[in-house]
């Protein structure tokens, strides 16, 4: 394994973490994002595979930043936010998800819905509204005037447990690390903002074009060795 | 070329139509019954990333990148306006729930909050465009005085009566997803799949609001909302565009690398 091809492979993962911080900034504003965090692999398992000669791999793995994002009062009373942990359920088309997204909605037949069109599932099942201006508690009961029509489901993983991002700010996950949260924290009219911080990609962006621009040089000064080698060899 | 080029766009196509919600809100700041729009972003499909060969034994080989943002829709909200005092015997406010169902030219139904009313040349209460309430409420045309209750319904006074005689009703309609109608402009909305059809309704009961003669309902946009909105909107178009041009110095690098 030569230094082009290790300095190709540190180019390909600016590029990869380029992207990732791209997509967190796109969603600086998106209600319940949660950031995609790029994953390094440490420098001696390149070293490991550039030993055995195996071709090195660029893509690195991502991960999901669990930290909430602050709430933001809106005053619809559709819009629900969870404080500290704990996800929504939703049934989509591909089975159960789980959202931090609580801007929800109320379909043609009285059902809440997700902002991207998912049911929202109460304690038993889908939640059925007969008018849009429900009341909710901190619990997570939604009351119809004195009626209690239903209780919000609120699920929690445990903290090893792997999220997989399905796009629509919905996460899938295997089911042995759910469980229900008893005494979920829900609050009416608020949303959670994203979890996205500018400052913190932007500064990560630097880092990473001038990781790159070193790359680049590298890669040059490379080119100039063997050129000024090649020379040399001409010349004797 | 290099996902993070179009990543920054999706930002930038989702903020510009951030800001047009936010312009359509403040040009209607207002607009008599007006109700201002939301719109949801949405994170964008995440596509499986090849897994490499020889991955490091103690992490899963997982790996789902995501690409960008998407608009999820724009939804109306329709929490109370300002109930202003307007004196006007023909200016009605709904106080709660409820929408005016109009007869449109083509006979179809509309929906409004604009309580603005008049009357067409043939007597018939009608809004500022001349579109009909369905209920046809007439109004005699030697009527000294036109009065309307909670309930909707309309009396007028005659001058050679001493009591007023009732002249009509006006209903009101909800629906079970306001925020699916279609508004159609003129401050007029539509029934849609989404939103469900129509519940007629008696003003002040089972949940309708009461109607206000005299008064109009101002739109509900917050002049400091809209304007926080805004400037959201601006500097995270400002921060994608800085992204794209962060991939555009990559990418030039990248063609350099060779002199």
């Amino acid at each position: 394994m030569d230094a082009l091809t290790i300095t190709q492979a540190g180019l390909l993962s600016d590029v990869e973490q380029l992207r990732v911080l791209s997509h967190n900034l796109a969603n600086a504003t998106t209600l319940g994002f949660r950031r995609d965090v790029a994953v390094a692999r440490p420098f001696d398992t390149h070293l490991d595979q550039a030993g055995v000669g195996a071709s090195l791999s660029t893509t690195s793995a991502t991960d999901i930043d669990r930290t909430p994002g602050a709430l933001r009062h809106s005053g619809n009373p559709l819009d629900v936010a969870l404080e500290g942990d704990g996800y929504f359920v939703l049934q989509s088309q591909a089975g159960t998800v789980f959202s931090r997204q609580g801007n929800f909605q109320v379909d043609s037949r009285g059902r809440l819905m997700g902002a991207s069109g998912s049911a929202v599932l109460g304690a038993s099942g889908e939640v059925a509204l007969s008018q849009a201006e429900p009341r909710i508690d901190q619990a997570g009961n939604i009351w119809e005037g004195d009626k209690l029509i239903d209780t919000l489901r609120v699920v929690r993983f445990s903290p090893d447990a792997q999220l997989t991002s399905l796009g629509s700010g919905t996460y899938a996950s295997d089911a042995a690390s759910l469980q229900d949260v008893e005494m979920p924290r829900v609050r009416q009219g608020y949303v959670e903002a994203s979890n996205v911080v500018p400052m913190r990609e932007m500064v990560r962006l630097i880092e990473t074009m001038r990781h790159f621009e070193a790359g680049q040089r590298v890669v040059r000064s490379y080119d100039d060795m063997m050129d000024r080698a090649f020379s040399l060899l001409g010349e004797a | 070329m290099i996902d993070s080029l179009y990543i920054g766009a999706t930002g930038m196509n989702a903020q510009q139509l951030n800001i047009d919600t936010v312009a359509n809100n403040l040009a209607n700041v207002n607009t008599t019954g007006f109700k201002r729009s939301r719109i949801s972003f949405e994170d964008l499909l995440y596509r499986q990333m090849q897994v490499a060969p020889s991955a490091v034994a103690d992490r899963p080989a997982m790996g789902r990148m995501g690409m960008g943002t998407a608009v999820a829709g724009t939804s109306k909200i329709f929490s109370a306006g300002e109930i202003k005092k307007t004196d006007q015997p023909l200016d009605l406010a709904i106080d709660g729930q409820g929408f005016f169902e109009i007869v449109m030219s083509d006979g179809s139904l509309a929906y409004t909050r604009n309580g603005a009313l008049r009357l067409d040349s043939d007597g018939f209460l009608a809004t500022q465009d001349g579109h009909r309430l369905s209920a046809q409420v007439k109004i005699p045309p030697d009527a000294l005085q036109v009065r309307v209750d909670e309930t909707g319904t309309v009396f007028a006074k005659l001058p050679d009566e001493a009591k007023e005689v009732e002249s009509g009703r006006i209903e009101l309609a909800t629906f079970p997803n306001p925020g699916g109608l279609a508004a159609m402009g003129n401050n007029l909305f539509s029934v849609t799949e989404q939103s469900g059809t129509a519940v007629p309704g008696t003003p002040g009961q089972s949940g309708l609001g009461a109607v206000r003669q005299g008064f109009l309902e101002g739109s509900n946009v917050s002049l400091i909302d809209e304007l926080l909105g805004l400037v959201l909107a601006q500097r995270a178009y400002e921060l994608n565009a800085k992204v794209v041009q962060a991939s555009d110095e990559l990418l030039s690098m990248a063609n350099n690398l060779r002199r």
